[in-house]
């Protein structure tokens, strides 16, 4: 009788936790996260890297638990790389669908324009894919992962000038983030003893290109660096190819990093630099970067850009940022990030009060033997740049 | 045996070692010839690298302060980029302390130098360029330096790193110096190693060997009991059985060995003192020959190997001894060869060698073995008893022609008697201008022709009686050129020129004028009938003394004794004597002339007969179409001429005194009777002399007697003359015989019958050696002969 009665208590206590665990586990509301990513346009390659990114995060962080409980579910819809799109869109995922945070599109036009929506909606904006000089006090709670585009070819114009080469020709689109690259390294140029021989921009599109070749090959410069987006960087490459001419360096904005470019461009592609926010080389000693960079070979099938792992670091703070405030509250956690000091994937984050990035510095990396190998900066240099 | 220590050189270990030494010491100069430069370039390469390395670091340092600036964005904040470059200097100029012996500067803008590991440094720098430099030479505190620079353009600084150029060339000397010593030793190290292996090894066990062999020859037969497996080791258990084995057959090696040293003597007796010459032959060269050879030969035993065989043959046998002796191939089948040959000795003299050489095989090549006789003095004796036995020939050959000639002469002497005789009588009696005198002259002239030719004959057999007494050749020559067979042959041949050329004081010579006169008479007809075409021949007379050196250039077919001579020569200027007959000139009966007085065959043979009689000696010089020369020489002597005899009348040969005639010839008794007893002499005549004996027994003694030789059947004038004496000793006496020169003529001249006159006899010789004998005080005279 006795046992009859503490057996039949146990099996009430064991029905009535799979009861109460069950009915948790069905009632979890997602925390829904949204974002564009430009499946079309001249932002489409890297944006869809940025997406590779946010999803293996996804992933990542549903395969630990989620996030306060909850399961977290990304909202991506297509921007096509249209800034008013984008604009509509992030007005719509805050207002219509009620997402609870928003991460930034790719590019930095349309980082902009979704910094204007989500400061106007009192959402942090965490920016994983702009490098123009966006952080001047306009925008609240919106901070960059990035390190500034005018920062992007120092170290290529101190390897430049420390082996004696003089002159830099300077062509970029005409577009924020271009632009932006363009004056910072002009203005580094100058600062490391360069002489610029050409300055020049051109609107979008490859129409101008041609003649700004035939520009440079006139003036002949020991550096030709063009700031461009992928398709134009491709276009330049052929170009140059064609004319049979090219200068000695040449450094080449997002398309020189993507793995593919070396597929793409072929022997031309030898010996080029970019500049990259990071690398997904082993030898880089950020923490969990050797585990991104094999979660997301298994998960796409092909290595990772910069693109990718800044998009995923922008999520491990975002993440980090929800752990600490226990909350999802948009203030609470743009304070959080904005006194963060801390290492991702991709390496420092740390901005200013401004949100701009002052952690993070950009590396050059150069194609020697069909391999990307990091030459600048020293402490992470993974071979000797060749000229 | 083995006696005494090795020669360094020859010892087996220097042997082995010295090529070791030289490969080593080869390998050693090559391996520093292909080390020292990369060694160098590895020192030199390593310093630069240091250098590089000291630059690059520099810039790392200075990268790294960029860094920072760049990471906190503070590179334009003027207080940290200062606190930057005072990191960065200070870091720099730190490296010094890393890398041994290189210095750091760095110079910013080109000209001003911000920091440097060497406090006051005075360098004044050159423009230097941007980016990186190569190893390049300067200055720096009074000392040269090499140095590298790289570019920090942030700064726009040059970071130099330098090093002395003594301490950049310091580790390559070092490194030099090292590389000779490691070599050195390493070969040092591999040439002792191999000396005390080699030496352990095999050159103990080798002298351990030699001493037991040592012991061997000494009569010790010690084993030496290596116990070793290699072939050291074998070759000691091979020598120890050996020495087994010798100890077991010691006996029978030393009987063996007594065997051979017993055949080695008799091998060296044999050969070695040997009469004959024994020698090997092989390639044209002695390889053996023994003490007879070496003795015979003049050389020594060395000169002789190293000599040709041919050059140790006279030049004209060569050929034999090159066909015959050093030309056998082996092919042939040759048992032996034997052959006479002249050799050379050392001396320059010509011998005899007798060889005969059997082929046979010396160490696997074909040898002559020579055994040889030195023959000369049997080849002397050879051509010596050729010669005597063709003298022998001759004088046989002579001796028949004499017998023959002896016998005709004496018959046609006495037959001539009356021929020669008579006209004597006849012509006295018949008044100069009787025709009859016309009829009696001819007959006395062939009668005195006649006995001329018998006489020739006689001479030619050398039966002619010889009257040595003094003479001299210019009065015989002076004498012929005033005598009418002179002029008569001066007639016969008017185109001959006679010229005379006789030395004034000439030495006299013992001879016979008779025959010396034929001689000049001989020769001077010969030399004009060899003259028709004319010409001059003349007669010369010269002394000379002939010494060994000239006798030896004469021409006179044997040695002439040295002394001095009376030399007669008759050169004609004729025809010449063809060579093939100058040999044959001598012979009796050989005549190229008509035959008649001038063409008997007898004038050159009774030159010769009359020149050996005077032991004289002929020479001719004959060259066809120039000429002959003939020079007689005849032996001086320095006595003068007795006075000169006066020519005598019939009327001083008359006497008075009593004579027997001995002879066996009628007509010789009666011609000798009319002469004598027509100047006034008692003749008394006997025809044999056991009749002369028996008159001297009868009768008594006589004045003289004139005896004849040859008396047939009875006893000879010798003979009678012996009994005469025996009857009567010192009766006088002549003989009158046929001819002259025989042994029973000279001893009866010797038993004192001094005069011989040769029949047929004339008056006036008759008469004068009748009236000479009775003249003669005993013993005053020698005997003479005389001839009609």
């Amino acid at each position: 009788m006795f046992c009859s009665h503490y057996a039949n208590l146990f099996m009430m206590c064991f029905y009535l936790i799979l009861l109460v665990t069950g009915v948790f586990a069905e009632q979890a509301v997602p925390i829904r996260i949204g974002a564009t990513v430009s499946l079309e346009g001249k932002y489409a390659e890297p944006s869809r890297m940025l997406q590779d990114g946010f999803r293996l995060w996804e992933k990542h962080v549903n395969e630990t638990g989620g996030l306060l409980g909850r399961p977290v579910e990304l909202i991506l819809h297509d921007d096509k790389g249209s800034e008013e799109l984008v604009r509509s869109l992030y007005e719509q995922m805050i207002t219509e669908e009620k997402v609870d945070l928003v991460l930034a599109p790719y590019g930095s036009p349309l980082t902009k324009a979704a910094a204007e929506v989500t400061t106007r909606n009192g959402y942090f904006l965490l920016a994983c894919g702009a490098s123009a000089n966006l952080w001047n006090g306009r925008f609240k709670n919106f901070y960059g992962m990035w390190a500034p585009g005018s920062r992007y070819f120092i170290g290529l114009l101190d390897i430049i000038a420390s082996n004696g080469l003089n002159s830099v020709a300077i062509v970029y689109e005409n577009s924020p983030f271009c632009a932006d690259l363009a004056n910072g390294t002009h203005g580094w140029a100058r600062r490391f003893g360069l002489e610029v021989a050409l300055f020049r921009s051109y609107e979008s599109g490859k129409r101008e290109l041609p003649r700004l070749l035939d520009e440079v090959q006139r003036v002949n410069p020991d550096c030709l660096i063009l700031a461009s987006y992928p398709e134009d960087s491709y276009f330049t490459v052929e170009l140059m190819k064609d004319h049979k001419y090219r200068p000695r360096v040449v450094g080449l904005t997002i398309a020189s990093t993507y793995p593919d470019f070396y597929l793409n461009s072929g022997s031309m592609a030898e010996g080029i630099f970019g500049s990259s926010q990071w690398e997904p080389d082993e030898r880089i000693p950020f923490p969990g970067s050797q585990r991104f960079v094999s979660d997301f070979f298994q998960f796409t099938g092909k290595p990772p850009t910069y693109h990718s792992g800044s998009a995923y670091a922008g999520c491990q703070i975002i993440e980090k940022a929800i752990r600490h405030c226990q909350s999802l509250d948009q203030n609470k956690i743009a304070d959080f990030i904005g006194s963060l000091d801390t290492a991702t994937v991709v390496g420092r984050f740390k901005v200013d009060h401004d949100g701009s990035q002052t952690g993070h510095n950009p590396v050059i990396i150069q194609w020697q033997n069909g391999k990307k190998e990091i030459v600048f900066p020293l402490s992470m240099q993974t071979a000797q740049p060749r000229l | 045996m083995f006696q005494g220590r090795l020669a360094a050189r020859n010892r087996v270990v220097l042997s082995m070692i010295l090529p070791i030494l030289l490969v080593g010491l080869t390998i050693t100069v090559v391996s520093v010839y292909f080390w020292t430069k990369p060694v160098i370039s590895f020192i030199e390469k390593h310093t630069e690298t240091e250098l590089e390395l000291a630059s690059d670091m520099g810039i790392q340092k200075c990268e790294e302060r960029l860094d920072d600036l760049l990471s906190l964005r503070l590179e334009n904040d003027h207080e940290m980029v200062e606190s930057a470059r005072t990191a960065a200097i200070q870091q720099v100029l730190r490296i010094q302390g890393k890398l041994d012996n290189i210095h750091l500067i760095i110079v910013e803008d080109n000209n001003t130098i911000v920091g440097s590991s060497v406090p006051e440094v005075k360098w004044e720098p050159s423009h230097l360029a941007r980016g990186k430099s190569s190893i390049i030479r300067d200055v720096i505190d009074g000392s040269p330096v090499r140095m590298h620079y790289r570019y920090f353009p942030f700064w726009n600084w040059h970071i130099i790193s330098y090093i002395h150029e003594d301490n950049y060339t310091g580790p390559i000397d070092l490194a030099k110096r090292m590389v000779y010593l490691v070599c050195l030793s390493v070969l040092l190290l591999v040439t002792a190693t191999v000396f005390l292996l080699f030496e352990d090894l095999v050159n103990k066990p080798l002298k351990r060997i030699i001493h037991a062999a040592e012991g061997i020859a000494q009569g010790r037969y010690n084993k030496l009991k290596l116990q070793r497996q290699d072939e050291i080791g074998q070759v000691a258990q091979a020598f120890d059985t050996m020495v087994q084995s010798l100890e077991e057959d010691k006996d029978w090696i030393q009987a063996i060995m007594s065997k051979l040293k017993e055949s080695e003597e008799r091998y060296r007796l044999l050969t070695e003192n040997s009469l004959a010459n024994i020698m090997m032959i092989q390639d044209g060269r002695f390889i053996y020959a023994n003490r007879a050879t070496i003795a015979v030969s003049g050389y020594s035993a060395d000169e002789l190997y190293r000599m040709e065989v041919l050059e140790f043959v006279h030049p004209d046998d060569r050929e034999l001894v090159r066909e015959r002796i050093l030309g056998w191939t082996g092919d042939e089948d040759l048992v032996a060869v034997h052959h006479e040959f002249r050799y050379l000795t050392k001396q320059g003299e010509t011998r005899w060698l007798e060889m005969m050489a059997v082929p046979s095989l010396y160490k696997g090549k074909t040898v002559m073995l020579g055994h040889a006789m030195d023959i000369t003095d049997r080849v002397i004796a050879r051509a010596e008893q050729a010669e005597l036995e063709k003298k022998l020939q001759q004088a046989q050959k002579m001796e028949a022609i004499g017998a023959v000639v002896g016998a005709v002469a004496h018959d046609l002497n006495n037959i001539l008697a009356g021929v020669v005789g008579y006209p004597d009588l006849l012509l006295l009696q018949i008044p100069e201008g009787n025709p009859l005198r016309k009829y009696i002259l001819p007959i006395q002239e062939s009668g005195q022709r006649a006995a001329a030719i018998v006489q020739d004959l006689l001479t030619m057999v050398r039966k002619g009686v010889v009257v040595k007494e003094l003479l001299n050749l210019n009065s015989i020559i002076d004498g012929y050129l005033r005598s009418p067979e002179f002029e008569k042959m001066k007639k016969l041949h008017p185109s001959v020129a006679i010229e005379a050329n006789l030395q004034a004081d000439l030495f006299n010579i013992c001879g016979s004028l008779i025959h010396l006169r034929k001689t000049i008479a001989n020769l001077v007809l010969n030399a004009a009938e060899a003259s028709p075409e004319g010409g001059v021949t003349r007669i010369e007379t010269l002394n000379r003394y002939i010494d060994t050196a000239t006798a030896a250039s004469l021409e006179v077919g044997v040695s002439i004794p040295e002394g001095e001579y009376t030399v007669l020569c008759i050169s004609d200027q004729g025809v010449g004597i063809p060579k093939e007959d100058l040999a044959r000139i001598f012979e009796p009966f050989y005549t190229k002339k008509v035959m008649g007085r001038s063409g008997t065959g007898l004038g050159m043979p009774v030159v010769l007969s009359t020149v050996q009689d005077h032991a004289g000696y002929i020479s001719i010089h004959s060259v066809e179409g120039q000429g002959t020369r003939f020079e007689l020489y005849f032996p001086a002597t320095r006595e003068n001429l007795p006075e000169q005899q006066t020519d005598s009348s019939l009327e001083t040969y008359r006497g008075s005194e009593t004579l027997l005639i001995v002879d066996d010839v009628k007509e010789q008794r009666e011609v000798a009777r009319e002469m004598l007893g027509g100047l006034g002499y008692k003749v008394n005549l006997v025809p044999s002399g056991e009749e002369a004996v028996e008159f001297f027994k009868k009768n008594g003694p006589v004045d003289l007697l004139i005896l004849d030789m040859i008396m047939d059947p009875g006893i000879d004038g010798l003979e009678t003359y012996r009994r005469i004496i025996a009857l009567r000793p010192g009766q006088k006496a002549i003989i009158a015989s046929g001819y002259s020169e025989t042994e029973r003529v000279r001893e009866t001249q010797r038993l004192g019958a001094h005069t011989c006159i040769v029949k047929p006899f004339t008056l006036d010789k008759l008469a004068s050696a009748v009236r000479k004998e009775l003249d003669r005080q005993a013993g005053r005279s020698a005997g003479t002969v005389s001839k009609a």
